[in-house]
């Protein structure tokens, strides 16, 4: 059941209508039923893989805690173990067991050894990297002490499976949410305006911009050796669109919905192609994953506390890993690697301007150029090293990633892109992001007078009822 | 009761809704001015562009004149090679006062024309004669036949399979609300400008030129593509028999011919002819009679008249320059055609049904 068909709205409608009548406990057993109907409606055998997660990770946080109160460290240690390689063990066996055997054997067979690994024939369980790592940070809060576990296991399997974000995130800290659930919650007049806001700007943006780039970006990855250079170009371009407006767009139709039943998500996307550096954007983009992976594993790791070399190698692994939680590919890893790499090179060249060589100090640059002028060039940057990743995301095989390396670096020139499209979307993306970006406040156009926001919305309603097609694209993010 | 509050304020929400209702409402009427709608590409409510050019063309029609005499239904073969106002001329030269029109359109056979003749047509137009032209081929579902599942997969078209009253609602508005009637064409028109300049449409449709009552003409091409040799994989028809079973087809035809009496128009089968090559080979006539026979049976058994221009003989049609491929004709054999079918059809009128025939004088 996806965001933007009309099964969603129908089902949204009766959990609200439904929801609004119900005392809060009652309330909570309402949304853990329809979340389960909501998952089961994709597979409902996915349902008890779900369920073992959050057993999993319920008892193991009592487990820890208790352990935690009597200063048993060790049963703590190893109950958080049982949680954290539980949840890998799901996740390894559904998602990257094939990966492995198949890697395996083909390093074998480099070597010369012949090696027949089993692979499995299983699907891929929808929203099972989201919901694993939001269990994983529940109980490792728990051992931190930053959290105390709940109790009621209604209220923590409701934490997980809530329907608004659990296919696709955002990746809701445990506590952040658990809090809401164990609260009677106000619908305030706020949570309206922003619900409604959110999904009207969330549909748009899947439906008007997503959809069409992606359909557009498809046929040059289909057949890359087809194409020159600038059509290559596009391609990339057009795929950067697609995937931030897909995801964006679904992350605001996610919290618009939660926002609606009186529930806040965290904001999982900050405008992250106005970001001027590398570090930046990944504090724009897909939030809730980035400071997962900062939280948990790169202070895990040591964080930047261990000297230069190190800081580097944790970037490293924690973007490598990141790029492999994305999907059971070499594409994703170099991907990861890549962004790995830029954030490298990022802190190094900052590291080296914060503290300047002896030699270079008192020596004046020769060209100093304005805030304003440095920020669109690094801006520009950022962004022609961030969709240049991008197709190491797209492209399904190395062969692909190759083939269009090849016609994007042969530099063929001819101007048959799709540059009109590109420039179409483009200010289409830009007219949600900047007033957006400007207030600061992803539901800007609330604070809008009346006739103005009636223009905008009038003007996003013709997008997609011009748009609408009679198939329904899933969300990318959907396969992770 | 919920323990939480539930803060609601309708003024907010009232006047918000209000604003954009007003902004709506305009845009609707924008859509509704020609200027507008000619500016914008063809809408998409219906399964093909060719029933919403045919629509347009049909509601302009009917501006200018009271009613539709003769309506024509069937492929792109009644498409192309009926022509209606050359119809009407020759009518008109022996006494006939007739407005007809053509709902040909391209791609159909049996089940999907009757769909749409029962569906549309008939209760848009409220014939005096439906004219219903076949040819060999559509008897038998081909690669080339729309898909009638894709059809009926519509917006508007799912309706007419589905009882009930929401799939009534939705096609009511999908066929009263001209802001629904675009769907798709924002990512249309971003794929035609997908190779840096404005392509031309993939749907023959929009290509073309349709005139004012439906026909749309054919360049005479058949010379030329089989010179090029484009058209080897046409073949001479086979013998009924060795084709398929044509029941499927025969039943939606009869179908058609009780959906048309029950609209109160008379029914009348046409058979259009193609080329002589696809009734070439030793036994060609025998292969053609059987075909021509089969239908004319169907007349009988179902009292409506069957009208067969060539009289049995195949090679009546065998001049290239009369074609654009077998099947469809050029403006020339379109025009030959046209005045031998409005020629029959004179006697026809006067036998076929006395009362409506004095109503067209």
């Amino acid at each position: 059941m996806l965001f933007n068909t009309p099964e969603y709205f129908f089902f949204f409608s009766t959990v609200f209508l439904v929801y609004l009548v119900l005392s809060f406990r009652a309330q909570n057993v309402w949304l853990l039923t329809a979340s389960y109907l909501f998952y089961g409606s994709w597979d409902w055998r996915f349902l008890f893989l779900l369920l073992a997660s959050t057993v999993i990770d319920y008892s193991a946080g009592l487990v820890i805690y208790a352990a935690r109160e009597r200063n048993a460290a060790r049963t703590a240690k190893l109950a958080l173990a049982w949680s954290v390689g539980g949840q890998l063990a799901i996740l390894g066996f559904f998602k990257y067991f094939n990966f492995f055997a198949e890697s395996a054997a083909a390093l074998l067979g480099h070597v010369g050894l012949r090696a027949s690994l089993p692979t499995l024939n299983v699907i891929l369980p929808v929203g099972i990297s989201f919901y694993t790592f939001q269990t994983m940070s529940y109980t490792i809060d728990i051992y931190r002490g930053a959290f105390a576990p709940t109790r009621n296991f209604v209220d923590f399997a409701l934490s997980v499976a809530f329907f608004p974000h659990l296919v696709a995130g955002p990746i809701q800290r445990a506590r952040s949410l658990i809090v809401q659930i164990e609260r009677p919650r106000a619908i305030t007049q706020e949570h309206w305006e922003r619900g409604l806001t959110l999904i009207a700007i969330g549909l748009l943006r899947k439906v008007a911009i997503a959809d069409p780039a992606g359909s557009l970006a498809d046929a040059y990855f289909a057949s890359p050796s087809s194409f020159t250079s600038i059509p290559l170009a596009c391609g990339l371009v057009l795929y950067g669109f697609q995937i931030y407006n897909d995801f964006a767009g679904y992350s605001e139709m996610a919290r618009g919905s939660a926002n609606l039943l009186g529930f806040e998500l965290m904001r999982n996307f900050r405008h992250p192609y106005f970001a001027r550096n590398v570090s930046e954007f990944w504090s724009r983009w897909h939030i809730s994953l980035s400071t997962w992976l900062r939280d948990y594993l790169y202070v895990s790791l040591g964080g930047n506390r261990r000297g230069e070399a190190r800081t580097y190698a944790n970037l490293m692994i924690t973007m490598l890993l990141g790029g492999l939680w994305h999907g059971a590919s070499w594409n994703f890893v170099i991907w990861g690697g890549l962004h790995g790499a830029y954030l490298c090179v990022y802190h190094y060249v900052r590291r080296r301007r914060a503290s300047p060589h002896p030699d270079e100090v008192g020596v004046r640059r020769p060209f100093v150029f304005s805030p304003t002028v440095r920020a669109v060039v690094n801006g520009a940057v950022v962004y022609a090293l961030v969709t240049f990743s991008w197709l190491f995301f797209r492209a399904h095989d190395l062969a692909t990633t190759s083939a269009y390396l090849h016609g994007l670096l042969a530099l063929r020139l001819g101007f048959e892109g799709a540059v009109l499209p590109v420039v179409s979307l483009a200010a289409m993306t830009l007219a949600i992001d900047i007033p957006q970006a400007l207030a600061d406040n992803e539901c800007a156009l609330i604070d809008w007078p009346p006739m103005r926001r009636a223009a905008f919305v009038t003007a996003g309603l013709l997008f997609i009822l011009f748009s609408g097609t009679r198939g329904h694209e899933p969300f990318i993010y959907f396969q992770f | 009761m919920p323990s939480g509050l539930i803060q609601f304020r309708p003024g907010i929400f009232s006047r918000g809704l209000a604003a954009i209702a007003i902004c709506v409402l305009l845009l609707e009427a924008v859509l509704r001015m020609a200027p507008v709608r000619d500016a914008l590409p063809i809408r998409t409510h219906f399964h093909e562009p060719g029933v919403v050019i045919r629509l347009q063309t049909l509601d302009e029609l009917i501006g200018r004149v009271p009613h539709v005499d003769v309506l024509f239904v069937g492929s792109s073969v009644v498409r192309c090679n009926i022509q209606p106002l050359l119809f009407d001329e020759v009518l008109a030269r022996r006494g006939w006062n007739v407005v007809s029109f053509n709902a040909g359109l391209s791609g159909l056979w049996p089940r999907a024309v009757d769909l749409y003749t029962e569906q549309l047509w008939l209760p848009r137009t409220r014939p005096l004669v439906v004219v219903q032209g076949i040819r060999f081929g559509e008897l038998f579902p081909s690669r080339r036949a729309r898909k009638y599942e894709a059809i009926i997969t519509s917006p508007v078209e799912s309706s007419w399979q589905r009882a009930g009253v929401w799939a009534s609602i939705r096609a009511a508005a999908f066929e009263h609300i001209h802001l629904l009637q675009y769907q798709g064409v924002w990512p249309m028109w971003l794929q035609q400008y997908r190779n840096g300049r404005a392509a031309e449409s993939d749907d023959e449709e929009v290509r073309v030129f349709t005139d004012a009552r439906g026909w749309t003409p054919r360049l005479r091409t058949l010379d030329i593509v089989r010179s090029k040799n484009l058209l080897k994989d046409e073949q001479p028809n086979p013998t009924l028999d060795a084709a398929g079973s044509a029941e499927d087809a025969l039943t939606a035809i009869r179908e058609t011919a009780r959906a048309a009496r029950h609209a109160g128009a008379a029914y009348v089968l046409v058979n259009v002819p193609e080329h002589s090559y696809r009734w070439s080979g030793a036994d060609g006539r025998e292969r053609y009679a059987a075909y021509l026979d089969a239908l004319a049976n169907l007349g009988r058994t179902e009292a409506f008249p069957f009208i067969d221009v060539t009289r049995g003989d195949p090679a009546q049609f065998s001049n290239d320059a009369e074609y654009s491929d077998y099947h469809h004709m050029s403006p020339a054999g379109a025009a030959r055609f046209t005045t031998l079918l409005a020629t029959e059809f004179d006697g026809r009128l006067v036998r076929a049904d006395a009362r409506r025939a004095s109503h067209l004088r």
